[in-house]
């Protein structure tokens, strides 16, 4: 451990989920089906988290109470030690799905937390400029979404959940739906603006290649209830490019134990993982 | 050559296109007429002469009894906005109050509602005149009747509909009520609330010229009426031609309008 990761640690987590639990009602009965139920997970300043889990284990669910779109049936989340009350510009989420505003040009896109935010006209254009060229998509300001590709709504989600300038920045699957090189431009440029702006990042992924090659720490999930299964410390070097690391042995050992953590029930003891595990994990990768 | 000629050029052309058939229309019937009995059909060179005259008329001012075809035409079109507008109020209230906030009422309410949109609006007519009298009371009255329903159901429709992703993008950047309305309801809605106006419109035209028809003492539909009780065939076809000419004027705004506020809709209205 760094002396600077020791520092965050003895200080407030920047978000602390403690005990979390969200149920639904269940159609025709008083049951209660618990989507969430005692989750526990602290992420520091900072930090780049990812969280993966089987489908329906409560991620986008998990997502959303943090966010504050929907509030916890027990336990709690403090931003800042502080517990969170609803929505507020010190979070920011990009939907799954792309979730624009289809009557909005890109620029009307980019400002409409801008707007909430109160920010003066002649501010926002200045704004919308600095994160139209930081998710490269100039000539594109006055383009409705429909006249784009999916990987340039992708950015265009990106750059309104940027531009109002959240300090924790929350993504759920925000790169399922464009193809394997769009895919790896893109990670690539979430890390460089990751390290560029410092914001704490929790970014949910069915891809196992991409969890670890993103994060500080995976957060494996498992379900019915969804719960974390356990945490996984990434370690691989930064700054760090997804295509640099994703042939490196460290690369293929974490990714192989983030796979058995999800086939098995129960979270293994760490151990030596044998190199036929390895290859498999290889050729499996990606979607679960 | 550029941009702006090159659109006009196309413009007109296109205009010379469309008109050719209708100009061979006007033209077989000019000719046709001479093969049937005389006062059946009027030619258009007569109409249009009679309907020039009628055009230029001078009316000595406090004299209703005697307007002109466009005296006349202000009349209904004065009845058709004020109904039309007071449907517009009403419809987008209450359809974006049973569409979003007041869910639960739609159930309640809904049936009721398609029970009255069905009721033919010309049975309606007499009920009107009675509770209403024949004057711009009872025209304005139909007027909202028959526009109030396409409003309110396209309205209810479009923002029942929204789509939640939007509104959860906008809730998780903070937005108030008010925004969540203006910002994401609204826009979403607008491509059904045009649907709507647009049926609206044509029913409205409809009904105000039937209601004059039916009974009245000024507006386009009496003065029609009115040319067939005088036996004068020119302006009687005259009146048709003119109403249907005011349709697609009224139609051709609306249109334009719709284009340039749905923009964004384009690729899918292709
Ligand atoms: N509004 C809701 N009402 C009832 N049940 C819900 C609701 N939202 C989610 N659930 C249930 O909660 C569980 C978790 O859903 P969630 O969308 O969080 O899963 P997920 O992990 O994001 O799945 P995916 O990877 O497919 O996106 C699911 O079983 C789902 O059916
Ligand atoms: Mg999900």
């Amino acid at each position: 451990m760094t002396g600077v990761e020791a520092a965050a640690e003895t200080s407030v987590p920047k978000i602390e989920i403690v005990g979390l639990s969200r149920a639904f009602g269940k159609k025709g009965s008083k049951e209660k089906f618990y989507a969430i139920q005692d989750f526990n997970l602290s992420i520091r300043q900072g930090e780049f988290v990812t969280v993966v889990g089987p489908s329906g284990c409560g991620k986008s669910t998990l997502l959303d109470l943090l966010v504050g779109l929907s509030k916890p049936d027990g336990g709690s989340i403090l931003v800042d030690g502080k517990a969170i009350t609803g929505p507020a510009l010190d979070r920011g989420i990009v939907l799954q799905g792309y979730a624009l505003f289809p009557w909005r040009t890109v620029r009307k896109n980019i400002e409409f937390g801008l707007e909430i935010k109160g920010v003066k006209r002649g501010e926002r254009a200045e704004l919308v400029r600095h994160y139209v060229k930081l998710v490269e998509l100039e000539g594109f300001e006055n383009h409705y979404p429909y006249e784009l590709s999916g990987g340039m709504q992708q950015r265009v989600a990106i750059a309104r959940a940027l531009a109002y300038d959240p300090e924790v920045l929350l993504m759920d699957e925000p790169f399922a739906a464009v193809d394997a090189q769009t895919r790896e431009t893109m990670q690539d440029e979430l890390l460089s603006i990751w390290e560029k702006t410092g914001k704490t990042v929790v970014f949910v992924t069915h891809s196992i290649e991409e969890a670890v090659g993103l994060a500080d720490r995976v957060a494996v999930m498992s379900k019915n209830p969804g719960r974390v299964k356990a945490v996984i410390d990434v370690g691989l070097p930064r700054p760090r490019r997804v295509s640099d690391v994703r042939n490196t042995i460290d690369f293929n050992v974490i990714t192989s134990r983030v796979w058995e953590l999800l086939q098995n029930k129960e979270p293994l003891p760490e151990r030596e993982i044998p190199q036929t595990n390895v290859e498999e994990a290889i050729h499996d990768d990606a979607i679960i | 050559m550029n941009a702006t000629v090159r659109k006009t050029l196309n413009f007109l052309r296109r205009l010379v296109v469309a008109a050719i058939p209708i100009l061979l229309f006007f033209a077989l019937w000019e000719y046709g007429v001479r093969f049937l009995p005389k006062g059946v059909i009027a030619p258009p060179s007569r109409i249009f002469k009679a309907m020039f005259a009628e055009f230029i008329r001078t009316v000595p001012a406090p004299n209703t009894a005697n307007l002109t075809i466009l005296g006349h035409m202000a009349k209904s079109l004065n009845r058709v906005l004020r109904g039309y507008a007071l449907a517009l109020v009403c419809g987008l209230t209450l359809g974006f109050l049973l569409g979003t906030y007041f869910r639960p009422l739609e159930r309640l309410m809904l049936p009721f509602f398609r029970v009255c949109e069905k009721l033919n609006p010309f049975a309606i007519i007499p009920v009107f005149m009675i509770i209403f009298g024949i004057y711009d009371k009872e025209k304005v009255a139909i007027v909202f009747w028959a526009a109030f329903w396409p409003v309110l159901f396209n309205t209810q429709e479009g923002a029942k509909n929204v789509d939640s992703q939007l509104v959860r993008a906008a809730r998780s950047m903070g937005a108030s009520k008010f925004k969540l309305f203006t910002g994401v309801i609204v826009p979403y809605t607008l491509p059904s609330i045009f649907t709507g106006l647009r049926l609206a419109t044509r029913v409205a035209f409809f009904m105000i010229i039937a209601s004059e028809v039916i009974g009245a003492t000024s507006g386009l539909g009496w003065y029609y009426a009115q040319q067939g009780a005088t036996h004068n065939l020119e302006l009687r076809y005259g009146t048709i031609l003119f109403i249907t000419l005011l349709a697609i004027i009224f139609n051709a705004v609306f249109g334009g309008l719709e284009k340039r506020s749905l923009r964004w809709k384009e690729a899918l209205l292709v």
